[in-house]
């Protein structure tokens, strides 16, 4: 054969190249051998196809793995049967994994929770990566509420399967709503009036989170205790209704003192409480106890104030009760033109004092309406130089001669909308004040003039009145200048004292401006140095059309200063109206008295009061019968049927309002006048509703009471 | 000092660093089951002698076959993992998990500095 002609080196090179080819096949063996390689590439038909020696150890890795991973993990093919799970499986499934592999949810966890999950592993087989939070009930640890992600496996296009990782949530979401439980009843108790609303609320917001119903159970004051407030998740039960499985019963504890019991019972849910619900529950029913112990220590509170109200109207009611004889006698002897000067000057010192008093009084019923935010303005327009002239009648005339009193009204109008009344005390205040401040030989000055609202910046702002009352005194200094409006508060305990009386004029004054809707001010240049008080009040924007007219009647009144009489302050406003009659904006009024005889009834238990009374009406043509009883009054009316009551409130044998019903009643249309020491606003609203036409605050002048005779006369109800 | 492996390993359009063509330029390619233990062994053998050896002088390029099968073709690949030794010519192939390191360096035409 040719083949064995070979020569020497051609068999050597053969076999050189037939060594080369052998060397990979060789080195694979070898290392195949060495256990080097774990894989290789097979050709099959459909193209290379990688086997793997190394399965199991695989296979073991990826169980380690996922058996370390806090969640489930599983693999299902695309019938739903678990093909992969990790070992956390077991204690959830209550079974061994090879008892889980290869069966179907339905299998191992039932149709129901089959049925709650079913829709996104729908979705996920279907190509969607799925994440839900959701209840899933589990055979060993019941139900928790979990966190699913389900990713779909695609290979070569096709899906082939799902994997998924379920992740128990149940203790953050609790947690979660703990927290927000917490978060909802701080606003509950923070919004909430206290008492059974509150219970109410914080039982809405404890049932389901915390029980399937609760209920509150209160000590009573004499011992035991009574549920107060139940609330059930689900309105159409009643508590008690399904047997408790779960009960948890919680103090509620506050500041030391035992208010009752908080009990959250699970029945139909079938749930149990756990030491979180246990800790929930005690930190809201600690909550929930202080603040029933706030609101009841808040009503306490308020009903002390109210009392002390109730007692400073009574104790003015007491103080004001004698005074109105005085002064009625004062002002009707006054009257009298024959009377010696020196007698005159001693009656007009006791009147004067006799309204100073009176006005302490009044601050003092003002201050408690002013911080009960029930001082109530009757405004119309208002000329301020009467209000300051009006105010400076009513001060100590002898102060008043021993220093010079300085005008610059500049202004150029002076009518404000406002309660000239209470103005009038405004400026009676401020002027007392700076009458005092000021020495003899001392001059006060007062000064008007146009401005405009600060802090308008470029436009101007509305237009104000300022009144300013300078005195050249004693002056403040500049740390006690803020101060000097706080009621009872001044930083200097005789300061109080200077400032006259109980030391609220200026708080009252400041108050009664601000609701004006203007400002006071103090302004000092330090000690000995005086002091000016500002008023600023806004002026309509239009003016009242009165000003010009006024302005000539300016400078009339005053003349006729004993004329000038007060039922509290509002009076006094009126009687200066009457001074400039012509020209006032509320019209005119007859100076004479009633024009026509009356019968009147007058009812009032202190003897002296109803004696000067009846005098008085007397005097101006009336024909008076006097009561001191509801029992005597009744009786009076039936003899003879009067065409006016007027009447204390506060009878010994019942109260005004009361008579008043009855006489109304008997007598439809007849008018009465309520005399009360009680001027608070709630007592003026139910002598009106019991059918009085007027209510008259005592210390009642007798100008104040003709006045209002003449307007009921004139309003025409008085009785045929 | 900067690893050449940490660009994208099997992407043939990645720039080739500094130096390739150049004489004492290792180009290797690493042929790898998904992660079957051998193949992570060779990668983390691979990766230590090439640190230690040839600092700065390589290039690897990582082929997952268990991704894509078909990669074998082309080195005509049997046995996983196995190393391609692209550069110094010529093509040389270590079959195993490299895990004898003198073994390696003689594959790899690797010279010793005396």
């Amino acid at each position: 054969m040719h083949d064995s002609l070979k020569t020497r080196d051609q068999l050597l090179e053969e076999v050189t190249a037939l060594r080369t080819r052998l060397e990979e096949p060789e080195a694979t063996l070898s290392a195949i051998q060495s256990g080097q390689v774990d894989a290789f590439v097979v050709l099959e038909a459909a193209g290379e196809r990688v086997y793997t020696l190394a399965t199991a150890e695989l296979l073991h890795q990826l169980q380690v793995i996922t058996d370390s991973l806090p969640v489930l993990v599983a693999y299902l093919d695309r019938e739903g049967r678990f093909r992969f799970i990790s070992r956390l499986y077991e204690p959830w499934f209550g079974r061994p994994l090879h008892e889980i592999a290869g069966r179907t949810i339905a299998e191992v966890l039932g149709e129901a929770a089959w049925a709650s999950v079913r829709e996104p592993i729908d979705a996920a087989l279907s190509g969607r990566q799925v994440a839900v939070e959701q209840w899933l009930d589990f055979p060993e640890t019941g139900r928790r509420y979990v966190h699913i992600t389900l990713v779909p496996h695609v290979h070569a296009g096709q899906i082939q399967g799902l994997v998924s990782f379920i992740q128990d949530t149940s203790e953050r979401r609790r947690a979660e709503q703990a927290l927000r439980l917490l978060a909802d009843s701080g606003k509950l108790l923070a919004e909430s009036p206290g008492g059974e609303g509150m219970l109410a609320g914080a039982g809405r917001l404890a049932v389901p989170a915390l029980a399937d119903w609760c209920a509150f159970e209160l000590g009573e004051e004499g011992g035991g205790s009574r549920r107060v407030v139940s609330v059930h998740a689900d309105p159409g039960c009643r508590p008690g209704q399904v047997a408790p499985c779960s009960r948890l019963d919680v103090p509620l504890l506050a500041h030391g003192r035992m208010l009752g019991t908080w009990s959250f019972v699970y029945a139909e849910s079938g749930r149990s409480h756990g030491q979180e619900d246990r800790e929930v529950a005690q930190e809201l029913a600690r909550r929930v106890a202080v603040m029933l112990d706030n609101s009841r220590l808040y009503r306490e509170l308020e009903a002390a104030n109210r009392a002390k109200d109730r007692f400073l109207a009574m104790l003015s009611h007491e103080l004001r009760t004698p005074l109105t004889p005085v002064l009625a006698m004062a002002s009707r002897l006054l009257a009298d033109a024959g009377l010696p000067a020196g007698l005159r000057a001693g009656l007009a010192m006791i009147r004067r004092n006799v309204e100073l008093e009176a006005r302490l009084i009044d601050d003092l019923l003002d201050l408690t309406r002013i911080s009960r935010g029930k001082l109530d303005l009757h405004c119309e327009p208002t000329d301020l130089r009467q209000v300051i002239e009006q105010a400076l009648e009513t001060c100590d005339e002898s102060k008043l001669a021993a220093r010079r009193l300085v005008r610059d009204f500049d202004a150029e109008e002076h009518f404000v909308w406002g309660d000239p009344s209470r103005l009038v005390q405004v400026f009676w205040n401020l002027l007392s004040n700076a009458l005092k401040f000021t020495p003899p030989d001392g001059t006060i000055r007062l000064r008007s003039y146009l401005g405009e609202s600060a802090g308008a910046g470029a436009e101007a702002g509305p237009r104000q009145l300022v009144v300013e009352i300078s005195d050249s005194g004693v002056g403040v200094d500049a740390v006690a200048l803020p101060h000097i409006f706080d009621a009872f508060d001044q930083g200097e305990a005789g300061t109080a004292r200077r400032f006259g009386g109980l030391g609220l004029g200026l708080a009252i004054s400041r108050a009664i401006v601000e609701m004006h809707g203007g400002s006071l001010t103090a302004l000092s240049a330090g000690r000995e140095r005086g002091t000016t008080l500002a008023v600023r009040l806004p002026l309509p924007a239009a003016g009242f059309g009165v000003g010009r007219a006024a302005d000539g009647a300016h400078g009339a009144h005053g003349a006729d200063v004993a004329a000038i009489a007060a039922i509290g302050h509002a009076a006094g406003a009126a009687g200066a109206a009457d001074s400039v009659a012509d020209a006032a904006p509320r019209g005119a009024r007859p100076e004479s008295p009633v024009g026509s005889a009356l019968r009147i009834l007058v009812v009032e238990d202190h003897a002296d009061s109803a004696q000067a009374l009846a005098d008085l009406l007397h005097a101006a043509g009336h024909r008076v019968t006097l009561a001191g009883t509801i029992a005597a009054a009744l009786a009076a009316a039936a003899s003879e049927v009067p065409d006016l009551l007027i009447s204390d409130l506060g009878l010994p044998d019942g109260d005004g309002d009361d008579l008043m019903r009855a006489l109304a009643g008997r007598y439809p249309g007849l008018p009465g006048i309520a005399l009360s020491g009680y001027g608070m606003e709630a007592d003026v609203a139910r002598s009106r509703e019991a059918g009085f036409s007027v209510h008259l605050v005592k210390p009642v002048t007798f100008e104040g009471l003709q006045a209002a005779i003449q307007r009921l006369v004139a309003a025409g109800s008085p009785r045929e | 000092m900067k690893d050449p492996t940490a660009a994208p390993q099997d992407d043939p359009a990645t720039p080739a660093p500094p130096g390739q063509g150049a004489p004492g330029y290792w180009d290797l390619r690493l042929y790898v089951a998904g992660q079957t233990p051998r193949s992570v062994a060779a990668l983390a053998n691979l990766r230590k002698i090439c640190e230690e050896h040839l600092a700065g002088q390589y290039k690897i390029e990582i082929v997952d076959l268990m991704a894509n099968p078909q990669l074998a073709r082309s080195d005509q690949i049997l046995a996983i993992p196995t190393l391609v030794r692209k550069l110094p010519p010529p093509v040389r192939k270590l079959i195993g998990d490299l895990s004898q390191t003198e073994r390696v360096l003689v594959g790899l035409d690797f010279q010793p500095h005396h």
